[in-house]
């Protein structure tokens, strides 16, 4: 399979890449439809096209519905996506004195150059990651993904910690039915053979971030109207150079959140708006285009920073990624260290497609922001059952499989109830999807180092990954008991 | 304050049945890892790493049980939220139940409608039935015609433009390309 960077300049290319971008900023725009959820429910239709299409269209969703959330938060007072809250309070206001246009065309303009900022580190650093990870032996790749799903879940679970590391060993548990892929022994396959392939994590992901997002969003309120005036909407260019120092801030905040594993824009957005705020000294929630600033560069430097550590490691930097991961495996190309190596040319191609899914994604915007507003009056009575039913249909397009679906199914409605316990799903799915690298690894080295145990644990790299797990834990741990020491505790 | 005390309890128990669960889930696969057979000895046997997270999972999932019954921990992000939280019990028993409503649609859609008729009288009556339970406020002619429009859409574009099967016995678009084809 060869990835040719030209392809995407190709009709189909640019196309796929078009429709993928339009899709993604309409599917963000719906309130209540997350990023991650888009993804999963567009994955399964990638599996007829070639690989590279795959990849231009789920990079171009991606990009379209991390933006697409800004426009129903600012206009609507309804964040499109979980990301979008703090562009929410920052823009509403704005768009409550008449200048919800401008708001949009600041989010659209310094999304855009959140893009290229998460891009610009990609570049940058690719090459040194895969340098580095291709010194990493069996233990050290066991430590790193160990590291991954502890850090994921000290950093999504709010306040309770022990539910992410419960989620992350869940999602490893989930991942060992099947056959082993040393002895070939089977594994808690209770002689069912439908679990002698294992479970596969695609339904999985579709279950979590698509039936059970759609079961809890099922009852959400429709909104009641829509600003007649929206305004002038392109930005003047004094605003690229009053508000710079914040959209580097938050380019720097969002691409390093992002390449934490397990760590989404939710948090990279909050974390930028804040800091804006203490840097500025200003409330952003009176109505702020800084606030806008802040939270859209993070949320959109964030795609670059998540695919760091997914294409050298093939460890997802975010949910998102990890379908970016689940849509590549469908066509057999497995992202890491070796992905140059196994698929020339693919960095190349992956660059490429970001650069053309940001343009596109600028100029669907211009094109859909103002038709797509009419869309947002869609009541959730129509949409979630089309969800559903894109769940299903998704989940059976990736397999020809009904117990996929049965898993999917059954994955949803338990991620709908863990959902409603504050469970976090993004350990589960780092979990599900690298359990099988963790057991190979850790075998692997226990059977090379067989008597040199000490050497093994020894081994600088490692020792730094052992230190950093510890410090993981020791975090979640102390912050878990800080917060049991307050009456109170409020998720925010 | 009665209605505070009765959303924590509510939410304690369903945090210590989910913990419970956890419990018995990790001491199933953990009994099961150390039965399972070891061709190279512990060092590389299939079940060292099954056995590593079935301990880990039983200890988070003890953890868990112990804090919430403890209380050391405000459970429940409902009840800090602001508003009336007798409203607001009253929101998350009925949402529950709408969720288990949409979710039994959803499978009796998928693994019975679909096996007994074509895809889109299927998936019309599956409209129907969501138009029904979540749309409410609509008339019986928008529902109708939303539950006849999405269906056709949905064959549509799946079957003649992404060229992908649909699940279940068929469907009456692919009978009549079939047809037409002969």
């Amino acid at each position: 399979m060869a990835f040719d960077w030209t392809f995407i300049l190709s009709v189909y290319g640019l196309a796929t890449c078009f429709a993928g971008a339009g899709l993604g900023i309409i599917w963000g725009a719906l309130p209540g439809l997350s990023v991650t959820m888009a993804m999963a429910l567009l994955v399964g239709l990638t599996y007829t096209m070639p690989a590279s299409l795959s990849i231009i269209f789920m990079i171009a969703v991606w990009t379209g519905a991390e933006f697409g959330g800004a426009i129903s938060a600012i206009l609507l007072n309804m964040p499109g996506t979980p990301s979008a809250v703090p562009t929410q309070l920052a823009g509403y206001p704005l768009a409550k004195r008449g200048e919800g246009g401008l708001a949009i065309g600041t989010a659209l303009t310094f999304s855009m150059l959140g893009n290229w900022a998460g891009l610009f580190v990609l570049l940058l650093l690719a090459p040194v990651m895969i340098a580095l990870a291709l010194n990493f032996s069996s233990w050290e790749m066991f430590l790193l993904v160990t590291l991954g799903i502890s850090i994921s879940g000290s950093l999504t679970s709010g306040e309770r910690p022990v539910k992410g590391w419960a989620m992350g060993c869940l999602g490893m548990l989930i991942s060992m039915v099947g056959k082993d892929l040393i002895h070939g022994v089977d594994r808690f396959t209770f002689n069912i053979s439908f679990f002698n392939a294992g479970i596969h994590y695609l339904p999985i992901l579709i279950g979590l971030f698509g039936l059970a997002e759609a079961l809890k969003v099922l009852n959400s309120s429709t909104p009641k109207s829509i600003p007649a005036k929206m305004g002038r909407l392109l930005p003047p260019l004094s605003f690229v150079m009053k508000y710079w120092q914040s959209a580097l801030r938050s380019s720097a905040v969002g691409t390093f959140i992002g390449a934490i594993p397990g760590v989404g824009a939710n948090i990279a957005s909050y974390v930028s708006y804040s800091l804006g705020e203490q840097f500025t000294g200003r409330r952003f929630s009176r109505g702020d285009f800084e606030g806008v600033v802040c939270s859209e560069v993070a949320n959109n430097a964030n795609i670059g920073g998540g695919l760091l550590p997914t294409i050298t490691l093939g460890i997802p930097g975010n949910s998102s990624s990890a379908l970016i991961i689940a849509s590549l495996a469908l066509h057999g190309v497995v992202l890491g260290p070796t992905i140059e190596s196994d698929q020339p040319g693919f960095l190349l191609f992956l660059y490429v497609a970001l650069l053309l899914a940001n343009i596109f994604m600028y100029l669907s915007a211009l094109a859909l922001i103002r038709p797509s507003i009419y869309l947002l009056s869609m009541p959730a009575g129509v949409v979630m059952p089309s969800v559903l039913m894109f769940c299903l249909i998704g989940t059976f397009a990736a397999s020809y499989s009904s117990f996929d679906v049965a898993v999917m199914f059954v994955a949803g409605i338990i991620g709908f109830i863990l959902n409603r316990q504050n469970y976090p799903f993004a350990p589960l799915v780092l979990g599900a999807l690298l359990g099988p690298t963790a057991d190979e690894n850790l075998r692997r080295s226990i059977l090379v180092n067989e008597g040199h145990y000490v050497d093994m644990l020894l081994r600088p790299i490692g020792l730094v990954l052992m230190i950093v797990i510890i410090w993981s834990i020791y975090y979640g741990i102390t912050r878990s008991t800080k917060t049991a020491r307050r009456p109170y505790s409020t998720d925010i | 304050m009665a209605n505070d005390t009765r959303s924590t309890a509510h939410h304690s128990i369903s945090e210590l049945v989910t913990g419970i669960c956890l419990i018995i889930v990790s001491a199933s696969f953990g009994f099961h890892s150390l039965v399972m057979e070891r061709p190279g000895g512990w060092g590389t046997a299939p079940g060292l790493m099954p056995l590593i997270l079935s301990i880990a999972l039983f200890l988070l999932a003890v953890t868990i049980c112990f804090s919430t019954i403890k209380g050391r921990i405000q459970p429940a992000k409902q009840t800090s939220q602001v508003g009336s939280i007798a409203q607001t019990l009253n929101d998350t028993h009925q949402h529950f139940g709408q969720a288990i409503k949409a979710a039994c649609v959803t499978g009796l859609f998928y693994f019975v409608l679909l096996d007994l008729m074509p895809f889109e009288v299927a998936a019309i009556l599956f409209y129907l039935a969501m138009t029904y339970l979540f749309w409410s406020s609509a008339s019986l002619v928008r529902r109708l015609m939303v539950s006849i429009i999405l269906p056709l859409v949905i064959t549509i574009v799946f079957q003649v433009v992404l060229h992908m099967p649909l699940p279940g016995s068929g469907s009456l678009l692919e009978h009549f390309i079939y047809t037409i084809q002969r």
